[in-house]
This record gives structure tokens, sequence and C-alpha cells, in this order.
């Protein structure tokens, strides 16, 4: 049995209590166990920034085990970003020290006299004034940590200390960084969480690690899962290239002549080793190096969302300005998503002559603009304190339509895909609760076309048309299960990769580790949990005023037709050759359609608001 | 002679311009023989799609007869009123 902490930095309090195992049988753990504690302490009249608001650590059962890919913490507050619900998480090897150390949860909140840090070693916490770690980068913060006691450690960057709203939590060379929590941890003067763990494993049973083997062996042998062991998410770029997924120029074009300079074989050449986070056999990291002015930089990375964002979203066919951009946003402690994307909006509306700048040119693929405007959002400098707003607050202070160019969805900017092609995408990207993010659905069934697993979970009548990516008529059906597993493999702190992205561990498997760990639990009472965590995060969003007009998608998607061409190559050059007609006309036809069958589906009101019936049916109470 | 049912998803739709048609070979055709022949009449974008130097290509997954087909498992043997469907593999991010 783990324990909660709950600290109050401005009074000091430090409180440890055996976490209770109703809550924990209920919420699981993880994503779902921070929902229950911000959805109690943290109402309307609390701001991000307000001492009042929750900063909250959370594990899961399977840290610290065998159990492949748990490795992922998850970090729960309200987000500047959204002023809504937030949560991030990340993979590494801080989730399973902070188990070890015997905690479920660390629930912080309040704001320190001065930059501290929180001490955890086994089931005790103490907060330590440091303020000779303010203005420290993420890997010079992790340096003196280490070097007083080694251990693990989440620490934020300047960005967080700035209260930049994309501001991440890093750890291990991994951010948490959606949603901006690390301008959160800011707010409350607290530089990093240090975990020293004293019992170096936490192996159940022989039950448990017979079990917990077996499906690590399914993983790294599974096909769906080669590619990625081999080629990282990179992978994705020839595959989005080739269907019109690959987002560039903010979202006006949907595939580039220069894929070739930016897919995985271009970034191999910077690759120096592969990487893993704990407890995963896929090890599907690579780290890339190159030569700085100032010395050689390291960064794990960078994965397809950050090459897309800092590459062809930006206009750049540059890998190594994606490696550096990667780098600064890891040492500055910057969420490489929001900050590419809010780039690229700074860019369009120059391109709009809506925008010009001092220092920066502003034009597309500038690398001086890229890296240059990363590190001014991060110390928030010049155009960097507006951008460091978000795309959505910096639209609103230009003015003159610019919000036409903000890509985002609840004030949180878009992940790397194409709403216009991807139909299952768009309506997950609405419908998110924590604002644009792949991965809060992750509805990939039909992208990956999994129709093994589709015949296992749908109507046979309904498959042609929820397979196929372009059709809108069935995604809620798909989207409702995914955004159910994914609230699951987020609670138990497990990879997307292992689960969503390929379904090869599905949610009867993952009751079978915690019935091994003894729990007694199903894996339909699994999805049943996913579900009841889902409304919960729709009620926090409802209570802040949140509803129906909030989940839609930037007009660009659902106003404007995209073109989607086939490509062939030069057999002499090699070089891509677009074909001259378009083979599909990308367009979002009717989103309030796919919204209306995803409300029914969810037992929601026509204003995305959970029914009474549907409450009182999962147990919650507005 | 043995008809397939072949139906396509998303992008390879544009390619082919059609979303199914029925494929007839000569008994004891395979998957590799049904593959070089859907490339016939078709635009090269679809053939650089599907098979990119006459390989299967890995952003390319097969259903047949409601399996997943593996990249080396293409010998296998068509039967008359089998059915295969083409979708391009993209998942997330």
């Amino acid at each position: 049995m783990a324990s909660t902490g709950f600290i109050d930095l401005t009074t000091g309090s430090v409180v440890v209590q055996e976490t209770d195992p109703v809550l924990l049988r209920t919420w699981l753990g993880g994503r779902g166990l921070g929902a229950a504690f911000l959805f109690e302490r943290v109402g309307p009249g609390i701001g991000p920034f307000d001492p009042a608001n929750c900063l909250i650590f959370t594990t899961s059962a399977f840290h610290g085990t065998a159990w492949p890919t748990s490795s992922r913490y998850t970090v729960t507050f309200k987000s500047p970003a959204t002023d809504a619900y937030g949560y991030a998480n990340a993979g590494g090897h801080f989730a399973p020290e902070l188990r070890r150390a015997g905690f479920d949860a660390i629930v912080i909140t309040g704001r320190a006299e001065q930059p501290s840090v929180l001490r955890v070693t086994d089931g005790c916490i103490e907060i330590v004034p440091m303020p000779g770690l303010w203005g420290l980068t993420t890997s010079e913060t992790e340096a003196r940590l280490h070097a007083m006691g080694g251990g693990r450690l989440a620490c934020i960057g300047p960005a967080g200390e700035r209260l930049v709203r994309m501001a991440a939590i890093m750890n291990d060379g991994r951010a948490a960084a959606r949603g901006g929590p690390g301008a959160v941890m800011g707010s409350k003067n607290l530089k990093a969480v240090h975990v020293v763990a004293g019992r170096r494993s936490n192996q159940p049973s022989a039950g448990f690690g017979t079990l917990a083997k077996s499906y690590a062996q399914t993983l790294i042998t599974h096909p769906r899962s080669q590619t990625l062991q081999n080629e990282t998410t990179l992978l994705l770029v020839q595959a989005k290239q080739a269907v019109g997924d690959l987002p560039a120029n903010n979202h006006q074009l949907c595939q580039v002549p220069y894929a070739d300079q930016v897919d995985t074989k271009a970034f191999s050449r910077y690759w120096v080793k592969r990487k893993g986070c704990a407890s995963c056999p896929v090890r599907c990291t690579r780290v890339s190096e190159l030569e700085d002015g100032d010395g050689r930089i390291s960064v794990e990375g960078p994965e397809f969302e950050t090459a897309n964002a800092f590459g062809p979203m930006c206009g750049s066919a540059d890998p190594e300005v994606a490696i550096r951009a990667n780098h600064l946003c890891n040492e500055l402690g910057l969420d490489t998503i929001s900050v590419g994307v809010t780039i690229a909006f700074a860019m369009e509306c120059h391109q709009r002559g809506l925008l010009d700048d001092d220092r920066f040119s502003l034009d597309w693929g500038d690398a001086e603009t890229i890296l240059g405007l990363t590190r001014a959002i991060g110390y928030r400098e010049g155009l960097g304190d507006l951008l460091a707003e978000g795309a959505q607050r910096a639209a609103r202070h230009i003015g003159r339509g610019a919000e036409r160019y903000a890509m985002h969805v609840k004030g949180l900017e878009l992940p790397r895909q194409e709403p216009r092609v991807s139909k299952a995408m768009a309506l997950g990207l609405a419908t998110s609760n924590r604002g644009a993010d792949h991965l809060y659905a992750f509805n990939v069934l039909a992208e990956i076309g999994a129709w093994d697993v589709a015949q296992e979970l749908f109507p046979a009548e309904i498959l042609p048309e929820l397979m196929e990516a372009t059709n809108e008529r069935y995604k809620a059906d798909s989207g409702v299960y995914a955004e159910n597993f994914s609230a699951v493999v987020d609670s138990l702190g497990v990879c997307k990769f292992s689960t969503l992205q390929n379904f090869i561990i599905m949610p009867d498997d993952l009751a079978d580790g915690l019935r091994a760990l003894g729990w007694e639990i199903t894996g339909a009472e699994l999805l049943t949990a996913g579900e009841r965590i889902v409304n919960l995060e729709r009620l926090f969003n409802v209570r802040h005023g949140l509803g129906r007009e909030d989940d839609l998608l930037p007009q660009r998607f659902t106003e404007e037709l995209i073109d989607v061409y086939g490509w062939t190559r030069d057999p002499y050059s090699g070089r891509l050759i677009r074909s001259e007609q378009p083979v599909l006309r990308g367009a979002l036809a009717d989103l309030d359609q796919m919204l209306d069958r995803y409300y029914r589906l969810r037992g929601w009101s026509a204003d995305g608001v959970p029914e009474p019936g549907t409450l009182a049916r999962l147990g919650l109470k507005m | 002679m043995t008809s397939i049912r072949v139906r396509y998803f998303s992008i390879l739709v544009g390619h082919a311009g059609i979303r199914a048609e029925d494929v007839i070979l000569p008994d004891g055709s395979t998957l590799a023989h049904l593959l070089e022949a859907l490339t016939v009449h078709k635009p090269a974008t679809f053939q650089a799609t599907l098979l990119p130097q006459g390989r299967l290509s890995p952003m390319v997954r097969l259903i047949h007869n409601q399996r997943p087909v593996e990249a080396d498992s293409l010998n296998a043997v068509l039967a008359d009123g089998d059915e295969l469907l083409l979708f391009p593999v993209v998942s997330g991010g």
C-alpha cells in the first residue's frame, strides 16, 4: 500500500497518509487519481497561477514493476493554457522512483516563500529552500541535484519560472508538457521534485513477473511494433506525406516536396544511441547529437511531433533546426508542440501583413526566427513575451483577424495531424478535455487499418465506414472507445505505444496484470473506470463554463478545403514529383454531426454536458 | 479462374479512382500476383504508394479474408470469393 503526500508550500505543511483504497480502485491511479483530487479541490474561482491551484504528481500500481512500458507519471493541474482541466504525462524513470519511494500521489498547493525543492525519500517529503537553483536550465538543475544524492527528478527551467503558458516539467530528458504544468510549478516557486528511493525493486510476485515478461515478449515480437522499434515515430513522416496528413506552413499545406529531408533517414544521420524508458522492451527513442557553437548538444529525439512542429509546420526542411529547437525547449522547459505551432502562427500573421518584428524576419523556414523565437519565448523577451501567452491569446492581442491563424482548441495548440484528412483525429482534438491533443483519444483504429481489432469491438455493418479514415459517420464510436481506453492507459501509467498505437496490449491484458497484483478487476471494469475519468474531466470543464462551443476546431479546418496530391519518384534523380491534379480533397464536412453522435453515445446533452443518468451510472456528482 | 473482391481505403481510393473492384486471376494465383495485377491501368502514384520499387510498401496494410497479412505471407494462394482490403497506415504522432 502506498501513500499520498499533501504539501502546502505557503505554510510548509507536509501530511503523508495512506491512500484511500476505495479512491484508488475507483480512479485506478495516474490520470484518474489526479482528476479526482483536482475536481475535489479546484473550483472556478481559482486561477491557474493562484496558490490554491493544485499540482498533482501521480503514479500507478504498475510503476516500479516489470510491467512493459509502465513508466509514465501524470501531473494534473488547472491549465494556464486553457483555464480549464489540465494534465500531462511523461516517461523516463521518474515514475518508478516515486513509486519505490512509496507514493501514489503528491498533491501540492500554495506558494513557497523562496524557490524550493521537494525532496522525497521513502515515505517522507521535505520542503527544501534552494534559491540558488532559480534561473538554471533543466540539465543544470538535474546535475546539481543529482550531485546531492542521486535519484530522479522532475524540474522546471527558466520558462516555468517566467510563467510561460506552454512551460513543461522535464525529467530524464523527457517532458510532461501539454497545457503548461511547468508554469503552474513556477507559480508555486517550486523548482524541482527530487526523489531518492531506498527500495530498489518492487516486484510483487513470481507470477506477476512471469506474466509481465510474457507481455513484454509479445510486444517486441508483434509485427505492428517492429517499425516503431526500427524507425521511431519519425516513420510517420513518409506515411503522412503519402496520405496528406503532414501539416506544413501552419496547416496551409498537408504535404511537402522536401519530405525526404525531414524523415527517419534524414534524422538518423544525427543518431548516436538508442534509449528506452523504465520497463520498456521497445526502446523507441534515439539520442541525436550535433555540433553547436558552444559545443556538442545532445537530445532525446526529436520525435515526430517535434520534428513537424519545428520542421514543415514552420516551413523548415532542416533537421538541424528541429534538433536545436528540441534541445532549447528541453533546456528551457518548454512544450515543443505549442512552441512550434505558436511560431508558425506568428509566421502566417507575418505572411498576411499582420505582424512584423525588429529582431526576426518571421519568414517561413528561417532558422534564426525559429530558434531565436524559441529562446525568446522561454525567456519572455521581445515578441517572445507575447507568444509565451500561446497562439490564442497572442491572436487576440494582435487582432485584425489574426484569430483565424491560431491553431488551437480550448487554448491549447494543435498537435501534428491534419483534421481534414484524419477525421478520427479531428473529432478527438475537438472533444479532448485538455484542449487539442492527439493523445487524449488517440483514436487511430482506422489510420492503422486494424480491421481485425475493429471486428472485435464494433458491429460488422459499420466497419466499412468506421475504418475509412476520411469518413466522418462513425468516428464518434471509435472515439468514445479510444478515449475510455486512453484514460485507463494514462491512469495505469502505461505507454500508448504498447496499447492504443498498435492495439497489442488491450484492456483485458491490463486487467490480467492488475489481478496478478491482487486487484479484482476485469477489462470491462477498467473501461468503465476510463469512462468515469473522462466524465469527471468533462464535469470539471462544465463547472468552468465550457460546453459544445468549446469543442470546435479552428475555422481553417471547417471552412477551407485542402488538396492532397500523389507523389512519384524521378527514376534518375530520386526526387519527389507531385501529381498534376489532386487525388483527394480534404474537407471536414460536418463536425456538428460528429459531435451530436459523440454526445449521444456518451450520454451527454446536445450541449456536451453529462446527463444526470450518466452521472448516476458512473457514481459521479456535479 | 479465381475472382477476388478488392476494397481500397483512404488515399488509395484517390489513387485507384475507385473504392472497390473485382479482379479475375488464373487459379493458383497468390497475393503477390494480385498486388501486381492491381497496378495495371492505374496511375503511377498508385504503384508508387502500393509497390514502390516493386515491393509492398510497409505503409500499406493488407487484410485478407478479415485477417492481417504479414509481409512474408504474400505467397498465400487465393481462393475464389476471397476479399482483400488495402489500408494506408498512418498512426498518430
